[in-house]
């Protein structure tokens, strides 16, 4: 059986994200990027 | 990044373990360069959940960097939060993965004085020799001549 392939899951909201990071007892990653 | 770095399955793991990751297209968000102070992607930011900023990045980076990058951070963090056992752990740690990356090594080696230095056990000699060996390894790096300041400070 293949590994599962684990990709980043971004989040959108920091809100959110920041709920989510102090339940986790983790901090944030923020990335601004440009597409092009 | 998108291409090449966040999908290597090391930087994706480090990031999902360790971290919650947001992002913000610019393109769509245009006040995201603003609210962050940041003008120039890609631009990344480690915060803890208060806000608290304590490590960005600007510029593209390979997935090696982003390792180093990203290690730093993680024992910086430890450190400026007053943790300094265990940053002394992860600056050893992230040793395996700066050794390759010159600017970020030799940073690396410039943090382990500090860190054992205000460790449990830490001494001045700690200090010294941390710094000695940053010297050794990378004379005319900006860091080395940081340690070198010290004396004149």
């Amino acid at each position: 059986m293949r590994d599962m392939i684990e990709v980043v899951t971004w989040r959108s909201s920091l809100e959110e994200a920041r709920m989510e990071a102090r339940e986790q007892h983790k901090d944030l990653l923020i990335d601004l990027f440009n597409p092009g | 990044m998108g291409a090449n770095t966040y999908p290597d399955p090391r930087v994706s793991r480090f990031i999902n373990e360790h971290s919650i990751p947001v992002q913000f297209n610019v393109k769509e968000d245009v006040g995201a360069p603003f609210r962050y102070h940041a003008q120039w992607t890609p631009a990344i930011m480690w915060q803890d959940v208060e806000g608290n900023e304590y490590r960005r990045s600007l510029g593209s980076l390979n997935p090696d960097q982003f390792l180093a990058e990203f290690w730093l951070a993680y024992a910086l963090r430890y450190y400026h939060g007053g943790q300094f056992d265990r940053s002394v752990e992860l600056f050893e740690e992230a040793l395996e993965f700066t050794k390759y990356d010159p600017v970020r090594h030799a940073e690396n080696l410039y943090w382990i004085g500090p860190a054992k230095y205000e460790s449990s056990n830490g001494t001045a000699e700690d200090l010294m020799a941390g710094f000695k060996k940053l010297q050794e390894t990378y004379p005319y790096s900006d860091w080395a001549k940081r340690s070198v300041q010290l004396k004149f400070d």
